[in-house]
């Protein structure tokens, strides 16, 4: 959310190419809830606890910047306790330094203390040796939540086409998650 | 040049001068370049001003510095004659003095009109004139060749000048159009006029009197190429390629440096020579002569670029600023003809065949027009039409749907699609707060700037009977409104400025944000007399925090995205108006440049808001509107408009304070918290939408849109029995609002009541059977309610639409079907 680097404007978005390249085409489209499953390691559910950005070289000495937030939560399908620590391209060092990115997500749904859903895969080496969970598809794998006045936790689904499309209740999308999951163990 | 012909009776063997002469010079020079700066706005403005000037009286103001200018030089004779070096350095730094004014003004910009506020530098000019003064001397020759000469000089200098200003109006279009940029504009060049001066002229240490004519004659050249170079940069590829030259970004064009950078490139051919031109002459009367050609070449534009009386599109082929350029060569070759004729044999031959052949050039130099459309931009938007006036580059771009918007040197004259509603709302506040004592609206307003179809639609849905307009531009206001209004007529009333002397008869006054590069004046209003209220919406991007002015003023918003401020006179005291705290600190004109581009409406409206928070009573709405304006910075593209709007918690919990603790609320108390409730609903910020809005709906009962909100925000929490209620009452109390009949259906459906839905969505849909998506919405109702005819409906929407997935569904009698293929992604394609 501030003004994009100047300078190295052109080189920021040859190193988005880039880490687009580097990421793999299937990380940015979006997904079925099955599909976002099956390509994710976990899901976890949780509040915002903390959003930084780091600046990452691209492997060609241009810039790359992703965004980590860390959720401190449950795992969506086994309810156990976990602290994870996500990222996504795009995000500001300062005001100076920085890209947007279309799949990110906006401010104000990773804005620390926000409840959240994601899911998340594993890379060992998303971009200059960068590694870590990635969160798949930006935007299309993040789903605020929030609590209704009734006390229940609800998921905000993103319209048509996502994963999560309308809203539901949470126990609900555990329930279909935990379905999803065993459907995929007794596949392999 | 023969040696008959040079040096006569005056000193040009020394540049310098001693000390005391050199100082003169350079006095004067600041003299001379700060008056020649800010000689720029018009002396004596009337109400008819406040939307810029007209190009003519533009055009006088500066002839008449120029003149001045002459006058003064001729005073100072010594010090031209031997210290021209020092003069035109003086007159570059007098000219960069203004870079250092504050925006809006010069030194004494609160307290004095235009004219008093350049009185310090013509004192300057004089005292350094008075020690520059030295023994008059004669231009040699008889009368005869005294007057061809002096003669042929001032009409060179004309023709010089026609082409530099139709150099100079190509190259302004590549920043902003702000006098900010006018002024890093006129620094470089004089700068570079300066350096020629130095570089050049002195390398001609006994300049004889051919002397300044061959160098106009190589002026007149050199601007003919630097128009092909101006040509190549106004493209969007030349002037990416410029700026990464240069290594600066495109796309902080109009700051100082891009401008700079600009300016550089633009004037270096021209100026050097000009410089040169100016330093060869050296005799007071020689460049009196061409200071006095220089004040006639710019009066001569306005008529050369006279689109009058052409009334539509198709009959408009001037070549505009490209076309001066040549003009101005084929002035400068008569002139040096002309002036041939008071030299001795030899040079008469050559510089009458150079001024002929100049001549030939004028007349026979392809050139075409120069079009500059936003070459800092990724994807420049093309305009339907481009031309050129006086008054500036028009265009009539494609602006949202069927909609088209009309700029003036890339400053907007009209709103974009998206900004209609906030436009119409300036209307609409305008004319409210103008109310007579009986409560009576206006009935007779007058327009100062372009009046759309929109626009008129608006003040005659007021009760406006009569909308007489005019503008500084008006010349094209008839091009403009012809186009605009296409098959529907106009309403009369369309002049020239002076045809509205009086305007006694006007019950209101309404000047949109202007267009001109320059400003409106800044007493002008409070100076007006008349029975008439005005009202002057003010620029966006242009900074009135700091801005003496009337101590209140008029608010409107569009929800919380946008907000406006007018300048108001003669308002009553119950119009409505916001008092303002006390001015802020002016930024200098440079200081102001420096802000990137896109930046810039946020901090004028940060600013502003600061200053009404401060007002004497404010109250918690005014300081949340601080708070709120201070919240706001760049956000992604890639974000939505409403998720682009900040939300500061202190300001939400002021709105609602302060709306709780009142029985009534104002129009623009209305406006805010409805777009507040569009924002939160935007950003599906649902726990905040309860907190903030629901004891404000309890209060201000009945109240649909804040309704609708909540009943949005119980679909999030998929409590719809609950929304179906609360709209229920809504609905009953007006069945013919789509809006609200929509939401009630939506939740009807979803809480598993989906005849109840048909019911509510079919008179409507029977009403407008054009409406897709209320028919679709009530396909889907009939569907759920296991309807054939939803099928149906549906089959018939899929012959327009074949490959929307919802109605494909709905045909089948399907609900919510997201995608023909299981591996489609999102519609947005993210």
């Amino acid at each position: 959310m501030r003004p994009p680097a100047r300078r190295a404007a052109a080189r920021t978005a040859l190193a988005a190419l880039a880490a687009a390249l580097c990421i793999g085409a299937r990380d940015v489209r979006s997904f079925t809830l099955g599909q976002l499953v099956d390509a994710s390691d976990g899901a976890v559910v949780g509040r915002i606890d903390r959003r930084s950005v780091e600046e990452v070289d691209a492997g060609d000495g241009s810039p790359i910047y992703f965004t980590t937030l860390r959720i401190e939560g449950t795992d969506l399908a086994t309810g156990e306790a976990e602290t994870i620590d996500v990222m996504y391209p795009g995000g500001f060092v300062d005001e100076r330094r920085g890209a947007f990115n279309a799949s990110m997500p906006a401010a104000h749904e990773t804005r620390v203390g926000r409840g959240v859903v994601v899911f998340h895969d594993r890379r060992d080496d998303v971009v200059g040796g960068l590694r870590g969970e990635l969160l798949l598809g930006g935007r299309a794998s993040l789903f605020p939540t929030f609590e209704s006045r009734r006390g229940a936790t609800i998921v905000q689904g993103r319209g048509r086409g996502y994963a999560v499309s309308k809203n539901v209740r949470l126990t609900d999308l555990q329930a279909r998650v935990r379905e999803l999951r065993r459907a995929k163990r007794e596949t392999r | 040049m023969e040696g008959d012909e040079a040096a006569e009776g005056y000193d040009a063997g020394s540049s310098t001068g001693d000390r005391r002469v050199g100082l003169a010079a350079l006095v004067l020079g600041v003299g001379v370049g700060g008056l020649l700066a800010r000689y720029r706005a018009t002396l004596f403005p009337t109400v008819l001003d406040l939307a810029g000037t007209a190009p003519f009286d533009a055009a006088k103001v500066r002839a008449f510095g120029l003149i001045l200018a002459a006058l003064l030089v001729r005073r100072g004779r010594r010090a031209v004659r031997e210290a021209p070096t020092m003069l035109l350095t003086g007159v570059a730094l007098g000219v960069g003095t203004r870079c250092l004014d504050p925006v809006d003004g010069s030194l004494l910009t609160d307290s004095a009109s235009p004219w008093i506020a350049v009185l310090p530098w013509l004192v300057l000019a004089f005292v350094g004139a008075t020690l520059g003064r030295g023994a008059r001397s004669e231009v040699g020759g008889s009368r005869f060749e005294r007057v061809a000469l002096l003669g042929g000089l001032a009409f060179g200098a004309a023709g010089v000048a026609v082409q530099v200003e139709g150099i100079a109006r190509i190259a302004l279009r590549l920043g902003l159009g702000t006098e900010g940029d006018d002024a890093v504009f006129a620094t470089v060049f004089a700068a570079l006029v300066a350096v020629g001066g130095a570089a050049f002229g002195r390398s001609v240490p006994r300049a004889g009197r051919a002397h300044p004519l061959w160098a106009l004659a190589i002026t007149s050249v050199a601007s003919v190429a630097a128009l092909s170079i101006v040509a190549a940069i106004a493209r969007p590829l030349g002037f990416k390629a410029l700026c990464a030259r240069f290594g600066a970004d495109a796309s902080l064009a109009g700051t100082p440096g891009v401008d700079a950078i600009v300016a550089l490139t633009a004037f270096v051919l021209p100026a050097l020579a000009i410089g040169a031109t100016l330093h060869v002459a050296r005799h007071p009367a020689r460049l009196a002569a061409l200071l006095v050609g220089a004040a006639i070449g710019p009066l001569a534009v306005t008529s050369m670029l006279s689109i009058y009386p052409c009334r539509d599109l198709a009959s408009l082929d001037s070549l505009g600023s490209a076309g001066l350029v040549r003009q101005g060569a084929l002035v400068t070759g008569l002139a040096l003809v002309v002036a041939a004729t008071g030299l001795g044999a030899r040079s008469r031959v050559r510089l009458g065949a150079t001024g002929l052949a100049l001549t030939v050039v004028g007349v026979a130099l392809p050139v075409s027009r120069v079009p500059v459309l936003d070459p800092w931009e990724r994807f420049p938007v093309t305009p339907r039409a481009i031309f050129e006036t006086a008054s500036g580059q028009f265009t009539i771009e494609p602006a949202g749907g069927s909609l088209e918007r009309v700029t003036l040197d890339h400053r907007p004259l009209s709103p974009r699609a998206d900004e209609l509603r906030a436009d119409s709302m300036r209307i609409v506040r305008a004319v409210a707060a103008a109310r007579d004592r009986d409560g009576r609206l206006p009935k007779t307003v007058l327009v100062i700037g372009l009046l759309t179809p929109e626009r008129a639609e608006t003040l005659q849905a007021l009760g406006v009977e009569t909308i007489d307009r005019t503008a500084g531009w008006w010349e094209a206001m008839n091009v403009l409104e012809n186009h605009l209004f296409a098959n529907r007529p106009a309403p009369p009333g369309m002049s020239g400025p002076s045809e509205f002397a009086i305007m006694d008869e006007y019950d209101l006054v309404l000047a949109f944000t202007s267009g001109a590069s320059a400003s409106g004046p800044l007493d002008l209003l409070r100076s007006a007399t008349g029975p008439f209220d005005v009202v002057q919406w003010l620029d966006p991007d242009r900074p009135v925090a700091h801005v003496a002015m009337e101590e209140r003023v008029l608010l409107s918003s569009d929800g919380i995205e946008s907000f406006s401020l007018a300048r108001t006179h003669a308002l009553d005291e119950d119009a409505g108006l916001i008092e303002l705290g006390p001015p802020l600190p002016a930024p200098t004109l440079v200081g102001w440049m420096s802000v990137r581009p896109d930046e810039r409406a946020r901090r004028v409206w940060r600013d502003a808001a600061a200053r009404i928070a401060a007002g004497p009573s404010a109250g918690a709405f005014e300081r949340a509107i601080a708070l709120h304006a201070a919240a706001q910075h760049v956000s992604s593209p890639f974000e939505s408009a409403t998720e682009r709007v900040e939300l500061d918690p202190e300001a939400l919990a002021l709105w609602r304070e302060d709306a709780v603790s009142r029985d009534a609320l104002s129009p623009v108390q209305r406006e805010v918290l409805e777009g507040l409730a569009h924002v939160l609903e935007g950003r599906r910020e649902v726990p905040l939408t309860f907190e903030t809005l629901e004891p404000i709906a309890s209060k201000h009962a009945p109240w649909p849109a804040l309704e609708r909100t909540l009943a949005w925000a119980e679909g999030e929490e998929l409590e719809f029995e609950a929304a179906a209620a609360r709209l229920a009452p809504l609905w009953r109390a007006e069945p013919g609002d789509v809006a609200t009949a929509r939401a009630y259906a939506h939740a009807l459906v979803e809480a598993g009541e989906p005849a109840d839905a048909v019911d509510v969505l079919r008179p409507l849909s029977d009403a407008s059977p054009a409406d897709r998506p209320l028919r679709t919405q009530l396909a889907d109702a009939l569907v759920a309610a296991d309807d054939a005819e939803g099928r149906r409906i549906a089959r018939e929407l899929l012959r327009d639409d074949p490959s929307n997935p919802l109605l494909f569904g709905l045909a089948r009698g399907v609900r919510g079907l997201e995608a023909l293929s299981a591996e489609s992604g999102p519609p947005d394609g993210r």
